[in-house]
């Protein structure tokens, strides 16, 4: 029985979370073998969307300092690991999305530059402290992961 | 909704000449559409005269999107979930060197050119996706909107260097590109993964959700080191 006041998604064993997903998609299977193709296509998107409302909805609701996009992310991560494939209608949604993400950023990154005026007085040390610090984060992580890969599998 | 046609259609076409760019140039870092894209939607403003606060209402839609597109990343991940299982121990220790060079590096340089100790805790979290960066600043005393500058330049920047850096140091290797992309320039060097070499970007997704949750646990005690 659930106490009020405690999480539940701190309480819900992984293993509760695991078998629903699999038994829904054991349910659904056979039903979704017999769809027109769009229908599988317009399921796919609204997964994405549900999952990213799911996500925004957790991390609120836990205060966790996560974006909702990232849980969503894990969410779907734990479905494929369930089901165990990449069904072919969400494949045909995500490889699309994926190679158009940059388009989703644009507005975001034009947004930014209007904060410029802020920081006029400290700007060239601004500048300065960004380049540098990109560059040495860059190197470094590089350089640490080259050295502990080695024997290990090659990508 | 006239001037949400109009601003998506201006992003679209920008985006689609900055991709077409990046192509015909035989992807020259220094037309990465991530870079390309958003100065060309920054003349259209200037040159229409038109305010940024209308840009954003109008293109809500699209920025809303970019959380569902983050989602689908999870199709890559379980792909190469075998090989990010196998590679754990070098990446949780690139992650861990990578977050701590980057804080320590922006907090010390900073410091060092005289920068003031809010503007230095807001620009510290510039590796990390926009709204963890945006709440991390905030939540120790910096400003969100000079974060949110801090992580698009960074992001740029780390997008455009990190292609050549990671081929001098790691020549070729797909783990090393995408891992620093993602670690170094977030969701901006997640999408120039997307673009450079597809088949790295489960590294490069990793990298992005790990260092901004390690950076926003992080940010608390470096404030505590600082001030």
């Amino acid at each position: 029985v659930l106490e009020y006041g405690t999480s539940l998604v701190d309480r819900l064993p992984i293993a509760w979370v695991e078998s629903a997903f699999g038994a829904a998609a054991a349910l659904l299977s056979p039903w979704i073998r017999e769809m027109p193709a769009y229908v599988g296509l317009v399921l796919s998107v609204l997964l994405l969307l549900l999952l990213d409302w799911l996500g925004d909805e957790i991390a609120r609701a836990t205060g966790w300092p996560v974006p909702g996009a990232v849980l969503g992310m894990l969410l779907l991560l734990l479905g494929l690991t369930v089901l165990g494939r990449v069904p072919i209608a969400l494949e045909r949604v995500c490889t699309p999305t994926l190679r158009h993400l940059m388009l989703f950023l644009i507005p975001s990154i034009v947004g930014a530059t209007a904060y410029f005026n802020v920081i006029e007085e400290h700007a060239i040390a601004l500048v300065l402290t960004v380049a540098a610090s990109t560059v040495l984060t860059t190197v470094v992580t590089a350089f640490v992961l080259k050295r502990l890969q080695r024997g290990r599998t090659q990508a | 909704m006239s001037a949400a046609v109009l601003w998506i259609t201006v992003t679209l076409c920008a985006y689609g000449i900055a991709a077409f760019l990046y192509r015909r140039s035989g992807h020259s870092t220094l037309l990465l559409p991530v870079l390309v894209g958003p100065i060309l939607v920054g003349a259209v403003l200037q040159l229409g005269g038109s305010d940024y606060s209308v840009y954003a209402c109008a293109t809500a839609v699209l920025t809303e999107l970019a959380g569902p597109a983050t989602v689908a990343l999870a199709v890559p991940l379980y792909r190469q979930a075998r090989m990010l299982g196998a590679l754990a121990v070098p990446l949780s220790a690139a992650l861990l060197a990578g977050c701590g060079t980057s804080l320590a590096a922006t907090a010390i340089i900073a410091l060092w050119l005289d920068v003031p100790l809010d503007l230095v805790l807001s620009i510290a979290p510039k590796s990390a996706t926009m709204p963890l960066a945006m709440a991390a600043a905030e939540s120790v005393g910096g400003a969100a909107s000079i974060a949110a500058l801090g992580v698009v330049s960074t992001g740029l920047l780390g997008a455009m260097m990190v292609g050549p850096l990671a081929r001098f140091i790691h020549h070729g290797n797909d783990t090393t590109y995408g891992f620093t992309a993602g670690l170094v320039a977030h969701a901006i060097g997640v999408s120039s993964v997307m673009q450079t070499r597809p088949g790295a970007v489960a590294f490069a997704a990793v990298a992005m959700g790990a260092n901004g949750l390690t950076t926003a646990l992080a940010m608390p005690v470096l404030a505590g080191l600082v001030v």
